[in-house]
C-alpha cells in the first residue's frame, strides 16, 4: 500500500452490533480531496466513519494517515478532525472555556485562529453553548474544528437540521479555510445536489457496499444520460440503461458509460446529476423508479 | 448556490460564465483574473473544478498563466471571443431562429429593434 | 498545560459551582448563625469547657462536617458520574479529541472523588478558624479570641490538617473499590447498574453465609469501609479535662497526629489492600473498556 494517500482501505468490513455494517469496501483518498460519501440512512456511512477514527472496530486493511485507527486512536486523533453531530458541544460550556479546553487537549489547535475565525460568526466568548441556537453551535463547532491544523476532516451530515444561510456559512467556510490543495475532508450529508459543486470526489455506500467511488472528473465522462420521446423507449431499455425516470416531464435514461451511436441518436445527450446517479445505483435493483 | 443546470459539467458551465464576463471586457484585457481560492469562494465550487474551467479558458486562448504571477487575459481575447461568438451565432444560432420565424410567418419589418 | 491537567481543569470549569456552594454554605450558614446563637452557646450549657477546647472543637468539627456533607454528596453522585456525558451526547465530542480513554477516566475519577474532598478538608479547616473564633468571641468574649494559645493551637492545627489530608488519601484507596465498581455497573447497565451491584453483593452475601457458612462478601466490605475510617481517624483521641488537660494534649498533638497517620499507613500492610488494588484495577479497567466501545 501506498503511503501518500491519506486513506487506504483494503477488504473493509465493520461490523455494529449483530449487523455486517460495512462489508468488504476498498478505496482511497489523496491529499486536497473534498470527498462526499453519499448513501441512505443505514447504508453504513456513519459506521465506515467511526472506523475510519478508531471509534469502531474493522477487520481487512486499513489505513489513516499511515496509521492503525484503532489501535494508534489518540496518535490518529491528533492530526483529523472529526464531528461525529454537530448537536454535541458539552452544554454547560462557554465558549472562551471551550477554546481553553480545545488548546491543551488539542495539540494542533490554534486559539488564535478560533477566535478570529468566530469573529465572522454571530457567536461571542462568553456564550454559553446551551443559549446559542442550533445554526450557531454548527458554526461554533465548525469554527473550533477550523482552528485546527489537521490534515484530515471527517464530517458526519454537519448540515442536518441546518437553514439555508447556516449551510451556506459552513460551505464557505470549508472552501475558504479547507480546501488548500494539502489537506483533505470527508463528508456524508443528504444534500446531495447542495454538496455536488464543493465535492471533486464521490463515494456511494449502497447496503455497506461501495458502488461508486470515483472523482468528479472521470463520472462526468463515464455516466450518459439520454432524454428521450416516449416512442423510443423501448429500443432505449434494450440497450440496459442503469435508471429510466422521467425528468420535467419528460422520459430519461442513465447509462453507465456511452451508449452505442444508434441509441444515442434517438434522444438528446444530457449530463446526469449526482442525484440522478445516487437513484440509479442505491435503488433496489429489480425496480425502474419514476422519479420527480 | 443551485445555478447550476444539467447542460454540461459544472466545470464547463463556469467556464462559460467566466467566457461570458470577459465577453463583457471583465477582467479587462491585460488584467488579470480572480485568483481559483477566490472563485472557488464566490461561486461555492471545488477549487479543482475552478482550476478545470480555467483551464478551458487557456485551451481557448483566452487566458494564460504567467508562471508565479497568476492568469491574465490575453490581448485581443475580447475581439477573438466576440469573432468567435458571432460566428457561431451566425451558422448556428441564426438559422434556427430565421426557421422560426418564417414558421411564425413574421416578416422582418414586424421586428422591433428599439427595445 | 498538559492534556492530564486541562482534563481537570474540564471537570473543575463544569462543576465548581455545585461544590463550592456545597463546601462553603453549611460553614457560612453557621458562621452567620452565630452572633444569634441562643442557648446552646451559654458558658452554663456547656459547663466548665475552656475557650481552648471550644476552639479545638470548632477545628475538628467544621473540617469533618464539610468533608462529611461533600463526600456524602459525591458518593450518591459517583453512579451518575460513569453516564454524565453519555446523558447529554457530548461523549461524542470528547471521544472525538486526541485524550486516551485512561486518562479521561482517571482524570474524573482523580478530581470528584480524590481532589474534591481534599479540597473540602482545606476549605474546613481554613473556616473553622474564623467559626472557632467566632465561637470564641461570643461565649467568651473578644479579648478570650486574643488569649487564646496560639502557639500551641497552629502546629497543632497544622499536623492535623495534613493528617486529614493524608487520611482522605488514605480512605479513598480503601473506598475506591466500591465507588469505582458503583461507576462501572452504573456504565454497563445504565440506570440499573447500582441497584443491580446492592442486590448482587448483599443477595450473594446472604446466599454465602446461609448455604456454605461463606462471609468474604460482608467481611471484604466491613473491612473496606473500617479501614476507610481509620484511615481519618485510626485510633480515638484520648478524652481531655479542662484547660490544662487541653493544653497537654495540645503540646503533644503534633507527635499525636504523626503517630496516627503512621498508623493507617501500617494498615496498607495486608491482604486486603492488595484485594483495594486489584478490585479497583478492574474496575478501572472495565470503565476503560466500556468507553471504548461506545462508538
Amino acid at each position: 500500500m501506498t503511503t501518500t494517500n491519506l486513506i487506504e482501505a483494503r477488504d473493509l468490513s465493520v461490523r455494529y452490533g449483530k449487523k455486517t455494517a460495512v462489508n468488504g469496501i476498498g478505496f482511497s483518498v489523496a491529499k486536497g480531496r473534498v470527498v462526499g460519501l453519499l448513501g441512505h440512512n443505514g447504508a453504513g456511512k456513519t459506521s465506515l466513519m467511526k472506523a475510519l477514527v478508531g471509534l469502531l472496530p474493522s477487520t481487512g486493511e486499513l489505513r489513516v494517515l499511515g496509521l492503525d485507527p484503532h489501535r494508534q486512536r489518540v496518535e490518529l486523533l491528533e492530526s483529523l478532525c472529526y464531528i461525529p453531530d454537530v448537536a454535541i458541544l458539552p452544554r454547560w460550556a462557554r465558549v472562551d472555556q471551550l477554546i481553553t479546553i480545545m488548546s491543551g487537549l488539542q495539540p494542533r489547535f490554534s486559539a488564535e485562529r478560533a477566535r478570529t475565525l468566530l469573529k465572522r460568526t454571530s457567536v461571542g466568548p462568553r456564550d454559553k453553548v446551551k443559549t446559542l441556537s442550533k445554526g450557531m453551535v454548527v458554526q461554533l463547532h465548525l469554527a473550533l474544528i477550523a482552528a485546527v491544523d489537521a490534515k484530515l476532516m471527517i464530517l458526519d451530515e454537519p448540515t442536518l437540521g441546518l437553514d439555508i444561510l447556516s449551510r451556506k456559512s459552513f460551505y464557505e467556510m470549508l472552501i475558504d479555510e479547507w480546501c488548500d490543495g494539502e489537506r483533505s475532508v470527508l463528508i456524508s450529508t443528504h444534500q446531495v445536489e447542495e454538496i455536488q459543486p464543493l465535492l471533486s470526489d464521490v463515494m456511494m455506500l449502497n447496503e455497506g457496499r461501495l458502488v461508486l467511488s470515483t472523482s468528479l472528473v472521470d463520472l462526468d465522462q463515464r455516466f450518459v444520460g439520454l432524454s428521450h420521446d416516449a416512442a423510443a423507449a423501448d429500443q432505449i431499455a434494450a440497450a440496459h440503461p442503469l435508471l429510466r425516470y422521467r425528468q420535467q416531464g419528460q422520459a430519461a435514461a442513465l447509462f453507465d458509460g456511452a451508449p452505442p451511436a444508434h441509441v444515442e441518436a434517438l434522444g438528446q445527450r444530457f449530463q446526469p446529476s449526482l442525484v440522478d446517479l445516487f437513484v440509479a445505483l442505491t435503488r433496489a435493483p429489480e425496480m425502474n423508479r419514476t422519479v420527480g | 448556490m443551485h445555478t447550476w443546470n444539467e447542460t454540461a459539467p459544472i466545470y464547463r458551465q463556469l467556464a462559460d460564465r467566466l467566457t461570458g464576463q470577459l465577453l463583457a471586457g471583465d477582467p479587462p484585457e491585460g488584467e488579470a483574473m480572480p485568483s481559483v481560492r477566490v472563485l472557488a469562494s464566490q461561486y461555492l465550487i471545488n477549487p479543482l473544478t475552478v482550476g478545470r474551467a480555467l483551464q478551458v479558458l487557456v485551451d481557448d486562448g483566452l487566458v494564460e498563466s504567467r508562471r508565479g504571477v497568476g492568469m491574465y487575459v490575453q490581448s485581443g481575447a475580447r475581439k477573438r471571443l466576440r469573432r468567435s461568438e458571432r460566428e457561431r451565432f451566425l451558422t448556428q444560432e441564426w438559422p434556427l431562429l430565421l426557421a422560426r420565424l418564417r414558421q411564425l410567418g413574421i416578416e422582418a419589418g414586424e421586428l422591433n429593434w428599439d427595445l | 498545560m498538559s492534556r492530564f491537567n486541562t482534563l481537570l481543569l474540564r471537570e473543575w470549569m463544569q462543576h465548581h459551582r455545585g461544590w463550592l456552594v456545597l463546601m462553603l454554605a453549611p460553614p457560612l450558614l453557621i458562621l452567620l448563625l452565630i452572633p444569634f446563637g441562643t442557648v446552646e452557646f451559654s458558658p452554663g450549657e456547656l459547663g466548665t469547657m475552656p475557650a481552648v477546647s471550644l476552639m479545638m472543637m470548632a477545628m475538628a468539627a467544621v473540617p469533618a462536617m464539610v468533608l462529611g456533607i461533600t463526600a456524602f454528596a459525591l458518593v450518591f453522585q459517583t453512579s451518575g458520574l460513569a453516564r454524565r456525558d453519555q446523558q447529554d451526547r457530548s461523549i461524542e465530542f470528547w471521544l472525538s479529541l486526541p485524550t486516551s480513554h485512561s486518562a479521561s477516566i482517571g482524570a474524573t475519577v482523580l478530581m470528584h472523588l480524590v481532589l474534591v474532598p481534599l479540597l473540602a478538608v482545606a476549605v474546613g479547616a481554613l473556616l473553622s478558624q474564623f467559626i472557632g473564633l467566632a465561637m470564641v468571641w461570643k461565649v467568651f468574649g473578644i479579648g478570650a479570641g486574643f488569649a487564646l494559645p496560639w502557639h500551641e493551637l497552629i502546629p497543632a492545627g497544622l499536623f492535623g490538617l495534613l493528617r486529614a489530608l493524608f487520611g482522605v488519601v488514605l480512605a479513598c484507596f480503601w473506598l475506591m473499590p466500591l465507588l469505582l465498581a458503583a461507576m462501572a455497573a452504573s456504565a454497563w447497565l445504565k440506570r440499573w447498574g447500582a441497584p443491580v451491584l446492592a442486590i448482587a453483593l448483599s443477595v450473594g452475601h446472604k446466599l454465602l453465609a446461609t448455604f456454605y457458612g461463606i462471609t468474604v462478601i460482608g467481611e471484604t466490605l466491613r473491612g473496606l469501609l473500617v479501614n476507610a475510617r481509620q484511615a481519618i481517624v485510626h485510633d480515638a483521641p484520648p478524652r481531655v479535662h479542662g484547660a490544662d488537660g487541653a493544653m497537654a494534649w495540645l503540646a503533644n498533638a503534633p507527635s499525636w497526629f504523626m503517630s496516627d497517620g503512621l498508623a493507617a499507613l501500617r494498615d496498607l500492610g495486608q491482604p486486603l489492600a492488595l484485594f483495594a488494588l486489584l478490585a479497583s484495577a478492574a474496575c478501572f479497567g472495565l470503565l476503560v473498556l466500556r468507553r471504548s466501545r461506545n462508538g
